[in-house]
């Protein structure tokens, strides 16, 4: 609950943090490049100006600090007992993603010369991150965050299949339960198409589920256990297949998403380097 | 599963690959690798990281001011010299207007002319000039400044700068000069202002050769300066007028009855209102074809050149020349008529000479008359003789007695009776049937020298020969009171004159 609570604020400060930067910057951020050069917002929102400059900082000591941590939470052993590393990861999260959205305001959704390395980097590896989130979310794990084996998966299939029969009196299969066929063996993109399909078909599924119950003579707690029994089963099938794929993909990700990470940190300590050789040290 | 697990090799393999592909995405071109955008056309030779410094000081926010200027050398100069637009805004640095890195079309020269105070140039926009476009002025072909001129051709921006206009008027206006050359090595703005090419509001025609006086100053410049045409077009003549002689311009309505000098008489103010004082010293009458003689000599120009204030009444002249719209009588005044009033009413004209005034009148008076005497006895049915010859003109010919108001030079008769007769016949009507010529002659009236007593009924012999008349024709009172000498009828016996006092016997 108090997880839940605190993920919440995290969303509120995220748009918060987010919002009011942009909707104070916004008619500096609407005119073209030439505008802006030439409009009195530039020595505020300019990338060289007090408000563009500084959130230019905040985002790239966001991304250093969201990286740094979680980095080193996961890989230093004498840490691995300070907070769940779910917890950790919620505010790599946080941080990661509002960080590069400052550095977007910075830039002025304007980049040129070489960072636009580091920027084009960055938005690489959020996306990898807000993807790789996705997939992770869809392997299934125990509560400690061990990734199950496709046996255990099978086994708690089987162990639901009993749970309804025993509940309706019945072998689940004279309920017309009967999901979609699934592709064998499926590739990454096929899985992931999968995936995203599962996941916008999942409340039609379950309205067709219900209504097939109701039609077996279901009705009351009964028919809601079932359903709920239901559902957690196809999504058992689900991740069963997807199980593989994403798994294999998952461990490409990991080479992806940190390198491309670190790409970005140093070439933004040029750029910094080069902004502060010309002068630009911000309140410095 | 960890990739820093896998080996270092497999994971920098990546981290290169990874910036491979970024870095190609982002196509960073040598030149732009940590530029914030191209720079403008202008500045294009600047492009490149080894140019940042060309521009920028290390450590320094912006560009360098003394850098621009160091390249920027027409405006650098100006502003050391404190003019033009630039050396009002020196206090500000350059980016704060030019600002670069936008892209190669954008514009480092970017203002808003409508709002552009031209007065902080030096060079205050008024008049007309106040509403020309500014690429009127601001041509290449303008540029009067050699070394603007030779910076911005360099550059080839010659088309777009505002720099290195002159502020002479032919700056700008070189091809039209309508005066073609007339004013050739004087400014234009000695006359003209901004307000427009047709008003000269610098010119005062007091500063030339003519200065304009009396009405020659409200007559519109083109009725002298008239339009030149050659060649090259048509252009107002300003310089060169002849103006020594008012007939350079003016054409003489006399048609050189009255000379060629129209200042002797005229001036400025006006062909009607004549110089008098000038005129009546110095002109000569004489070339009208009237001289001025005798008594005209005398008068002043009034006394017959304005109507109504002739002082001598007695001339009666009337004012001719008006009826001919010209103050003045015509040209060819050689009668006498032409001024003055025929005082005899026409009496003479049926004589040969239209009864012509010199005939009896010369110049110096009209009294007295030239016919004298000797003329009225050679010239009329009537010479004068004995005491007629003492009697003044009027006398006979303006007598109140004889019923004459006015002079009269006509009679019907010449007898005596014709002036004597009707009031001075001393004898009241006794001789009635006979002439005066008959007793008297023109010597006298006293004498009655043809009368002999022998050709009366009583001839006087003895002693009546030496009897004063008066003492037989004795006067007489009249009933009136008057008194007349009798003379008839008397009687012719002794008795008639003499007393009977007694015969002496």
């Amino acid at each position: 609950m108090l997880k839940r609570l605190g993920g919440h604020l995290l969303v509120l400060a995220w748009i918060a943090v987010a919002a009011a930067p942009l909707v104070w910057g916004l008619p500096y951020y609407r005119l073209s490049p030439v505008q802006r050069a030439y409009s009195p917002l530039h020595e505020l929102f300019a990338p060289t100006g007090f408000v563009g400059h500084g959130l230019g900082i905040l985002g790239t000591l966001m991304l250093v600090v969201g990286v740094g941590t979680y980095s080193v939470r996961k890989r230093v052993p004498s840490l691995r007992r300070v907070g769940h590393l779910s917890g950790w990861l919620d505010f790599h999260i946080f941080l990661c993603t509002l960080g590069p959205y400052l550095v977007v305001l910075h830039t002025g959704f304007k980049v040129t010369g070489v960072v636009a390395i580091a920027f084009w980097s960055m938005v690489v590896v959020v996306a990898s991150g807000v993807f790789g989130r996705y997939v992770y979310a869809r392997i299934p794990k125990t509560l400690n965050g061990r990734f199950l084996t496709l046996e255990e998966l099978e086994a708690r299939q089987a162990g639901l299949l009993e749970e309804i029969r025993s509940d309706v009196g019945r072998a689940a299969g004279s309920l017309s339960l009967d999901l979609p066929a699934l592709p064998e063996r499926p590739g990454f993109l096929k899985a992931a198409v999968e995936a995203v399909r599962f996941d916008l078909r999942s409340r039609g599924q379950r309205r067709r589920m219900r209504k097939a119950l109701e039609r077996a003579g279901l009705s009351g707690d009964v028919l809601g256990r079932v359903l709920s029994l239901a559902q957690e089963r196809a999504r058992l099938r689900q991740q069963i297949l997807l199980l593989s794929p994403f798994q294999r993909a998952f461990r490409y990700w990991h080479a992806f998403h940190l390198p491309l990470a670190l790409v970005m940190l140093v070439v933004v300590a040029v750029h910094v380097a080069v902004a502060a050789l010309f002068g630009y040290t911000w309140i410095f | 599963m960890d990739l820093l697990s896998r080996g270092p090799a497999r994971a920098w393999a990546l981290v290169a690959a990874a910036f491979v592909l970024v870095g190609a995405g982002a196509r960073p071109a040598s030149a732009q690798l940590i530029s914030p955008g191209k720079l403008a056309a202008a500045h294009a030779d600047l492009e490149g990281v080894r140019h940042c410094t060309g521009c920028h000081e290390l450590g320094q926010r912006g560009v360098s001011d003394a850098k621009c200027l160091a390249c920027h050398t027409p405006l650098a100069a100006r502003i050391r010299a404190r003019k033009g637009y630039h050396a009002t805004v020196a206090d500000r640095g350059c980016a704060s207007c030019h600002k670069d890195h936008l892209g190669r079309d954008a514009e480092l020269v970017r203002f808003d002319t409508a709002a552009f105070d031209h007065a902080t140039t030096g060079y205050r926009l008024e008049g007309k000039h106040a509403g020309v476009e500014c690429r009127s002025c601001h041509k290449p072909e303008f540029v009067a400044d050699p070394g603007v001129r030779a910076f911005k051709s360099r550059h080839g921006t010659l088309a777009t700068t505002y720099l290195g206009l002159g502020t002479t008027c032919v700056g700008c206006h070189r091809g039209d000069d309508p005066h073609h050359g007339q004013f050739a090595g004087r400014a234009c703005s000695s006359c003209h202002g901004t307000g427009g090419w047709k008003e000269a509001p610098g010119f005062d025609h007091s500063d030339t050769r003519y200065p304009l006086r009396g009405r020659h100053a409200d007559v519109a410049c083109g009725k002298c300066h008239r339009t030149g045409r050659d060649a090259s077009g048509t252009w107002v003549r300003y310089t060169g007028l002849a103006f020594s002689a008012c007939t350079s311009c003016h054409a003489d309505p006399h048609h050189g009855a009255m000379g060629g000098t129209c200042t002797s008489c005229h001036s400025t103010a006006g062909w009607t209102r004549v110089n008098r004082s000038a005129m009546e010293s110095d002109f000569d009458h004489a070339t009208t074809g009237f001289p001025l003689e005798g008594r005209h000599a005398e008068l002043s120009c009034a006394s017959c050149h304005v109507p109504g204030t002739a002082p001598d009444t007695a001339i009666r002249m009337t004012w001719r020349a008006a009826d001919r719209g010209r103050p003045y009588p015509p040209p060819l005044a050689d009668r006498c008529s032409s001024c003055h009033l025929d005082y005899h009413g026409g009496a003479f004209e049926a004589r040969g000479d239209s009864g012509a005034c010199r005939a009896c009148h010369g110049q110096d008076a009209w009294k007295p008359s030239t016919f004298d005497l000797f003329r009225h006895d050679r010239e009329t049915d009537y010479p004068l003789q004995g005491a007629h010859r003492a009697v003044p003109c009027e006398g006979c010919h303006r007598n109140p007695a004889l019923g004459q108001s006015e002079l009269t030079f006509h009679f019907d008769s010449v007898t005596c009776r014709s002036c004597h007769g009707r009031t001075d016949d001393p004898h009241r009507g006794q001789f009635s049937d006979r002439s005066c010529e008959s007793c008297h002659t023109d010597a006298s009236f006293r004498a009655a020298e043809r009368f002999d007593h022998a050709s009366t009924r009583f001839p006087l012999t003895g002693a009546h020969r030496d009897v004063p008349c008066a003492s037989c024709h004795r006067e007489e009172k009249l009933p009136d009171g008057t008194t007349m000498v009798r003379y008839r009828p008397l009687g012719t016996e002794c008795s008639d004159c003499h007393a009977n006092r007694g015969v002496r016997r």
